[in-house]
């Protein structure tokens, strides 16, 4: 896919705690150095991969290595609804 | 205006009659030198109402070229062009009244009144002559006592002066069609995607900033995204936006602008009691003359530290993905 000038499709991590930060396709802001350039289908899914072990480029997590299960909603809302809402 | 009737044919010579011959002779030549010029006449008037036939083509009108390049009424049944090369032309001064007569000042104020950058076309041709044309987009007109002088752009011809003083003409006008609304120049969406079956965070009671991590389509140049922040160049925008939230009570989504520190667009009122969730929607429109950042933000009534900020899809092997913001630049 083209992009307009100066864009790069990209993923932002965290070099640090080795965890990716975001998906984005633009002109890079100073702010963003720790980058990898990836394809737009990595880009907008790209809760889906992790950090290679030397930080170079992003690896599909495999499917047993995903998070547990978090519980579901809460039956009742922290704070009581107010009277009148 | 009605083309004249042609001479009466005079009677056909006899040789068998000696005594009318001589004088027939002299009156079918006569009729002859005066059918000629009729002849010519009426292919020329023919030429000039050919749009009368043409139903749905270009209006089609006869007339000559004058070699005149200054601006001045090139008179009835004329027009001229400005430039040294008759390709290189910029102004084309044409007399409303078309060789034979022909009124076309309806057809050319309907032609500059087209609001399009090109309100139209003209093709000037030699009659007879194919292979001598210049064609011209119209893109606007000065009006002059007698005649108008329209600014052309040149398209195309066969040379670059294929015209010579006095050359009949045949001229075809069409008219371009309106300019048309104004469509999406420019779209930009942004979203917050987490692993899957991860919440969408806990949600506090009061405006909280909203994450957003990916930058999903940008073909807004300018445009970019930040710590969660939007930042859009000048112009105005169409903005969509949906915030989730769950068991927070009273909840709705808020555009706010960083730069300026102000709420630019406050979404629908929602409610999301024990065990549901809502989508906070906000739509509108909006102009900045300067760039810009926004965020993206809920107001939640109640906190819940459970996934207030919305409750994960669970689709196996897929992402969550939470708050939405798509622009469309519009002009």
């Amino acid at each position: 896919m083209s992009y307009l000038p100066g864009m790069i499709s990209y993923v932002l991590f965290d070099p640090e705690a080795r965890e990716l930060l975001g998906g984005y396709v633009q002109v890079p802001p100073p702010e963003h150095v720790h980058r990898i350039e990836v394809s737009d289908e990595v880009r907008v899914s790209w809760p889906l991969y992790r950090l290679n072990a030397d930080m170079t480029g992003v690896e599909l997590i495999p499917w047993w290595e995903e998070q547990p299960e978090e519980p579901p909603v809460d039956p009742e809302p922290s704070d009581p609804v107010q009277s009148g809402n | 205006m009605a083309y004249p009737d042609p001479p009466t044919t005079p009677p056909i010579p006899q040789r068998g009659d000696r005594t009318t011959f001589s004088d027939r002779v002299d009156a079918f030549l006569t009729w002859v030198a005066a059918i000629i010029p009729w002849l010519q006449g009426f292919v020329n008037y023919f030429l000039s109402n050919l749009s009368a036939f043409s139903a749905g083509g270009a209006n089609t009108f006869s007339y000559n070229f004058d070699s005149a390049v200054t601006n001045t009424d090139p008179g009835p049944g004329f027009l001229n062009l400005n430039g040294p090369m008759q390709d290189s032309s910029t102004a084309l001064r044409i007399d409303p009244i078309a060789d034979g007569g022909v009124d076309i000042n309806a057809v050319l104020l309907n032609l500059i009144s087209s609001t399009n950058a090109a309100k139209g076309s003209i093709k000037i041709q030699v009659l007879n002559r194919p292979d001598a044309w210049l064609l011209f987009d119209i893109t606007g007109f000065t009006p002059r006592t007698g005649y108008y002088d329209l600014v052309v752009s040149y398209v195309a011809g066969t040379s670059q002066n294929p015209f010579i003083n006095g050359d009949k003409l045949i001229v075809f006008i069409e008219r371009n069609g309106n300019k048309g609304d104004s469509g999406t120049i420019g779209y930009i969406k942004v979203s917050d995607k987490k692993a899957a079956t991860t919440t969408g965070g806990a949600a506090v009671s009061g405006l909280q900033d909203r994450t957003l991590n990916t930058l999903d389509l940008n073909e807004i140049s300018g445009a970019s995204l930040s710590a969660s922040s939007v930042t859009l160049p000048a112009g105005s925008y169409e903005v969509y936006a949906r915030t989730p939230a769950a068991v927070v009570a009273g909840c709705r989504s808020v555009l706010f602008n960083v730069t300026d520190g102000v709420a630019v667009l406050y979404g629908g009122s929602d409610y999301t009691e024990a065990g549901s969730s809502a989508n906070c929607m906000l739509n509108g429109k909006f102009t900045i003359t300067s760039a810009k950042s926004f965020k993206l933000q809920t107001y939640a009534q109640n906190s819940n530290n459970n996934g207030g900020l919305g409750q994960p899809a669970r689709q196996a092997g897929q992402m969550e993905i939470y708050s939405e913001l798509i622009f469309r630049k519009i002009t």
